[in-house]
């Protein structure tokens, strides 16, 4: 990767809007019911009314935070609604006061939108020297966390090969592990401007459980390349990969003249040739993702990423026995009340898929998906059955944990 | 842009008196869209919306995503967003990345887990609530599968 690398347009326009941002701090008007708006930001009815009160809040920069404060006091930080903290982040100018929350929210390992509070950190320190530094720890905490958002918005800066990072002033910012999660990857070379990165997700056209979550990389690359080159160069996610071929050139054209580097070549990723009859996700900031399925021999595919990196083959013998059980289990669309951490399943194609938020699996379905990962750990992968058990303690029901 | 989900009695209302537009509207075959299109641009207030978006004003249209309320909650609904990611960790939905769903009056659904297509009348525009814009999209959904 070259080490002169022109930042994204991206990160110039935070620039931009967290520079006014900061400026409008000293004009924020003290009259403000503050309170008033951030109740409204929490509580009102409409999404869109939600929205343009968690806007004001953040416009009003410190003046606003000691209301944030007290309204979390007293209905606790889960209370925020992720608008809110992403407002903030967004838009909440470079104040003490904010400063202050930011850095608390991210730290909090409990918080629903920690990563929110991250990004807001990381976008300040990006564009100030001063500020990088002071929240060079904290970014250094998380870079091995595992939330995809936190680890990505803890490495942009910890790990930028186009930054001269002072490793004394800032020890352990040597980020050790190659980010492996392709949606991370995306976000961070969105952030970086590493086009040649970007074009390789342009192709993937992936899907976990009927989510085509590859496309959505997709669009964020093309969002992220076309603020890059100046153009999408007619490129539309939504056609063909034949129709879009001419257009997928170009942009490999484009990339190769602006960095002055080969023509990048296309990868395709697709879903493996193969009939998955169920699965679960599991998405969590609080604990990080895991994503498993299986087919109806036995075959199963998991990791803590949507593209399933770990494949065992389950014995046939307890294959066949753990979807008799399956098939007997009746689960409810919704179980609990979902905000931020959740846990999608689907027993099998003919069901329903569940969601189930935080301790509120029902007994059955929690004991078969540890019938599961016995199944997984005796078929040879101890990490992915520990990894299904220790996410699943989150979300099994407290009538459950109390037996 | 006409109408808003809370106006869709009275809109039912005055296709009783139009018995041929509801017809022609059945005999559509649903444009299928998706939410590269519908927020593929950046939204502000007031702007003039991209033409391939207004286009779809009026229009049957079949659109896959994730089904999300308005307010957290349980138990059955009668009006719903469509959304394009299903985890919130991942950002606030921008107006443009919404669909305001609103099933047929008395008509409640669970709101289901997974990927759903919901097909139905689409309505686009800025719907304006104490000077703050509240939605662009708004869906008559006739279907959710």
């Amino acid at each position: 990767m070259s080490r002169t690398f022109p930042r994204p347009a991206l990160v110039a326009l935070l620039t931009c809007l967290t520079a006014t941002t900061a400026a409008q701090d000293a004009t924020a008007p003290n009259s403000e019911d503050w309170q008033k708006h951030v109740e409204r930001a929490c509580t009102h009815a409409r999404y869109g009314l939600r929205l343009s009160a968690s806007k004001k809040v953040a416009a009003g920069g410190d003046a606003a935070m000691p209301a944030v404060r007290a309204w979390t006091d007293k209905l606790g930080l889960n209370s925020l609604p992720v608008a809110l903290v992403e407002a903030i982040a967004d838009a909440g100018g470079n104040g003490e006061a904010v400063l202050g929350l930011l850095q608390q929210w991210a730290l909090d390992r409990d918080f629903y939108w920690r990563a929110q509070a991250l990004r807001g950190l990381a976008l300040r320190a990006h564009n100030e020297a001063a500020l990088r530094a002071k929240f060079a720890p904290v970014f250094a905490e998380f870079v091995e966390d595992p939330a995809w958002l936190m680890r990505t918005f803890a490495r942009w800066l910890a790990d930028d090969p186009t930054r001269d990072f002072d490793v004394e002033t800032a020890p352990g910012q040597i980020v050790r592990t190659v980010e492996s999660d392709p949606r991370a990857r995306t976000r961070l070379a969105a952030l970086r401007g590493n086009s040649r990165e970007l074009f390789t997700a342009l192709s993937d056209r992936r899907t976990f459980l009927g989510d085509p979550w590859g496309k959505r990389r997709a669009a964020e690359a093309l969002t992220a390349l076309t603020a890059l080159l100046g153009t999408d160069c007619g490129y539309r996610i939504d056609a063909t990969d034949q129709e879009h071929a001419p257009a997928r050139l170009r942009l490999a054209d484009a990339i190769a003249a602006k960095d002055g580097g080969s023509t990048p070549a296309t990868v395709t990723q697709a879903d493996p040739n193969l009939t998955f009859l169920g699965g679960i996700e599991i998405l969590s900031c609080k604990n990080g993702d895991l994503f498993l399925r299986w087919s109806a021999d036995g075959l199963v595919q998991g990791g803590p990423s949507p593209d399933c990196s770990h494949s065992r083959q389950i014995a046939p013998a307890h294959w066949t026995k753990l979807l008799r059980t399956a098939t007997a289990l009746e689960l409810p669309q919704e179980n609990g009340v979902v905000i931020c951490d959740k846990l999608r399943l689907q027993l099998r194609t003919d069901r329903p898929q569940a969601a189930v938020a935080p301790s509120a699996l029902p007994q059955p379905a929690a004991d078969w998906l540890k019938q599961l990962a016995a199944a997984i750990e005796e078929s040879g992968d101890p990490s992915l059955a520990g990894a299904l058990r220790q996410r699943l303690e989150q979300f099994v029901s407290i009538a459950a944990q109390a037996r | 842009m006409s109408r808003r989900p809370g106006s869709r009695a009275s809109m039912r209302h005055m296709k009783s008196f139009a018995l041929l537009l509801p017809l022609c509207l059945l005999m559509q075959d649903p444009v299928r869209t998706n939410f590269a299109v519908l927020a593929g641009f950046e939204f502000s207030k007031g702007m003039k919306l991209p033409d391939e978006v207004t286009a779809l004003d009026g229009k049957i249209v079949q659109l896959s995503g994730f089904m999300a309320r308005e307010v957290p909650g349980s138990g059955p609904v009668g009006q719903f967003l469509m959304i394009n990611d299903a985890c919130g960790c991942n950002g606030t939905p921008k107006l443009n990345e919404i669909v305001f769903c609103a099933l047929a009056e008395g008509t409640t659904m669970e709101i289901k887990a997974g990927i759903v297509q919901v097909t139905g009348k689409l309505y686009v525009g800025e719907q304006t609530e104490e000077d703050e814009v509240v939605s662009i999209y708004v869906l008559d959904a006739d279907s959710v599968q």
